[in-house]
């Protein structure tokens, strides 16, 4: 158990893992081509809460409730929780400590909220500040339109670059007992602003931000994309993860198989009517927590860089024209041989 | 015969208003605003009454067509009234139009719930 | 089809110009009707701004943000948010109406 300083904002974490995972998802999320992976999925959007706000509560007490299960954990074994969501005052997250009553570190740094989260649980959980700690992030399809673009209803065209903020949540919970799954490097984010606009093409935008964590922390690790089984971004989409590619072999980085994105695999991009992918903290937090972690687990000396986007941006800034700024914050894990899947 | 002017010149003016959105990149609303300022303007220069008188709805019914019935309803109340009737004129004619939006919008938002 | 109305109403005598605003009311209605349904924005993203554009559209935009932030109650929920689309277009369209009579009223001195 340590955390050692690699380079800046690159930390690297020894004797931390993954003790359970907990992913629910909304039904379009179900119906996508990882649906059978989630631990629980919502019949409906609502799911009989009075406002869709209370709903995403809901979806991420769910996802806490069943890795907490898995771990055969109480809340009250937690020292801290660390999350967020895309809400004003990131609501979600803050009123759902008003039930479980632990230590609360709200976070926010859009979409690539999970990693942040994880990546500060898995120091505190290294270096002995905490003996365990629980990553969330979640988002909502409905609570997430209505705050960033047009009311649910009103018609009007999505572009072929906009993502579908999915309707998610995932938590994982992280200690020093031994496991299947455990935390390696964590590298964190700076922002990168390459002078974007449109808020429905954020994959272009992220990809920069994602290729400068990802550098960063290839630098540090002495490792190449060759050494991963995956890397996985958070939700740059089709589009983003072509520019991403591009962008890479233009700096000298050749990625190959190895990498791909939660957002481009949360949905049937054919049959689904989601365009660029799926999008918001919980896409790649749901992700991670269901299906990535159960499948690494499975392979041995498996390696995966989780690289989470965010697109850091406001109703606000972008009815005054400002350009979005993005970040990425990655985790990288790795399977340990251990039998107990999260 | 009006029918089919009504579906061709309805049909146009919504053509013209997606190339606009899509080519400037302007937002849904935008639009609107424009083509009701639009309206409003080949009302007053005379263009767009030969336009509702030979297409009917299919010049009426799209937004610009309400610009047009503002101008239109402040000319006859100018008429009338004199310069009173540039404050009156416009919402006089466009009177239904906006309290029957304003009452069934009201109605709608109460009865339903938001989907997805 | 807004034709269609219209013709409905000339039969019964009117002219065209007094038929005029019954259409624009039954049209409106239906558009308010099918943005409750749901149908909407399903038209839209079909037709873009063939459903947009026409008055129809115009109570989608005033039903679509009023429903969604019913949670917030009835006078700065649906009240407000009747008007957050569809208030600009009253705003700058009868600001233009007003700009363009005045000047037809100063130059032509008839309006």
């Amino acid at each position: 158990m340590s955390v050692l300083r690699l380079a800046t904002a690159t930390v690297g974490v020894s004797g931390v893992y993954v003790q359970a995972c907990g992913a629910v998802v909304g039904p379009k999320e179900g119906e996508g081509p990882l649906g059978q992976e989630f631990d629980r999925v919502w019949p409906d959007e609502g799911k009989g809460y009075s406002s869709f706000e209370k709903a995403e509560q809901g979806l991420l007490q769910e996802a806490c409730d069943t890795a907490l299960q898995k771990a055969a954990m109480s809340w009250d074994a937690l020292d801290v929780v660390l999350g967020g969501d895309l809400l004003d005052q990131t609501v979600t997250t803050n009123f759902v400590g008003r039930t479980h009553e632990r230590p609360l570190l709200g976070m926010f740094a859009a979409c690539a909220t999970f990693t942040e989260a994880l990546a500060l649980a898995a120091i505190l959980v290294g270096s002995g500040a905490a003996a365990t700690a629980l990553a969330s992030a979640s988002s909502h399809h409905l609570t997430a339109e209505r705050q960033f673009r047009f009311p649910l209803e009103l018609g009007y065209q999505r572009p072929p670059t906009s993502a579908w903020t999915s309707t998610a949540a995932g938590a994982v919970v992280l200690s020093r007992e031994w496991r299947a799954i455990q935390v390696q490097a964590v590298t964190f984010g700076r922002v990168v602003d390459i002078g974007g606009k449109d808020p429905n093409d954020m994959g272009s935008a992220m990809a920069p931000a994602a290729f400068d964590t990802i550098e960063r922390h290839f630098k540090a690790t002495g490792l190449k994309p060759a050494d991963y089984t995956e890397i996985v971004t958070g939700d740059l989409g089709h589009f983003g993860i072509d520019m991403l590619k591009t962008y890479a072999s233009d700096k000298g980085v050749q990625f190959g198989d190895e990498l791909n994105d939660c957002g481009r695999w949360l949905y049937d991009a054919q049959n689904q009517d989601t365009h660029n992918g799926g999008s918001g903290p919980g896409c790649s937090a749901s992700v991670f927590a269901g299906p990535l972690t159960r499948r690494l687990a499975a392979i041995p000396h498996g390696r995966m860089l989780l690289v989470a986007t965010g697109a850091l941006f406001s109703p606000t800034t972008y009815q005054q024209g400002e350009t979005i700024p993005c970040i990425a914050h990655a985790v990288q894990i790795a399977s340990t041989g251990g039998d107990s899947a999260p | 015969m009006t029918f089919v002017w009504a579906f061709v010149i309805g049909g146009v003016l919504c053509v013209i208003a997606q190339l606009v959105m899509d080519l400037a990149k302007m937002t849904p609303g935008q639009v609107l605003v424009l083509a009701v300022v639009v309206g409003a303007v080949l009302g007053g220069v005379g263009v767009y009454g030969p336009l509702v008188q030979w297409a009917g709805a299919g010049a009426s019914v799209p937004l610009p067509g309400f610009g047009y019935t503002m101008v239109e309803g402040i000319g006859e109340a100018v008429k009338q009234k004199g310069a009173l009737g540039l404050f009156t004129g416009g919402l006089t004619a466009a009177a239904g139009g906006i309290k029957a939006a304003v009452l069934f919008g009201l109605f709608a938002a109460l009865i339903f719930k938001p989907k997805s | 089809m807004g034709q269609v109305i219209e013709s409905g109403f000339m039969s019964t005598g009117m002219t065209a110009k007094m038929a005029a605003s019954p259409t624009a009311v039954v049209l409106i209605g239906l558009g308010a009707l099918f943005t409750g349904l749901g149908w909407y924005d399903r038209l839209v993203k079909l037709g873009g701004m063939g459903g947009s554009l026409p008055i129809t559209g115009f109570a989608n935009a005033m039903v679509a943000p009023a429903m969604e932030f019913k949670t917030e109650g009835l006078v700065m929920g649906i009240g407000a948010h009747l008007f957050s689309v569809a208030g600009p277009v009253l705003v700058w369209g009868m600001s233009a109406a007003f700009v363009v009579g005045a000047l037809r009223y100063l130059l032509t001195g008839v309006a």
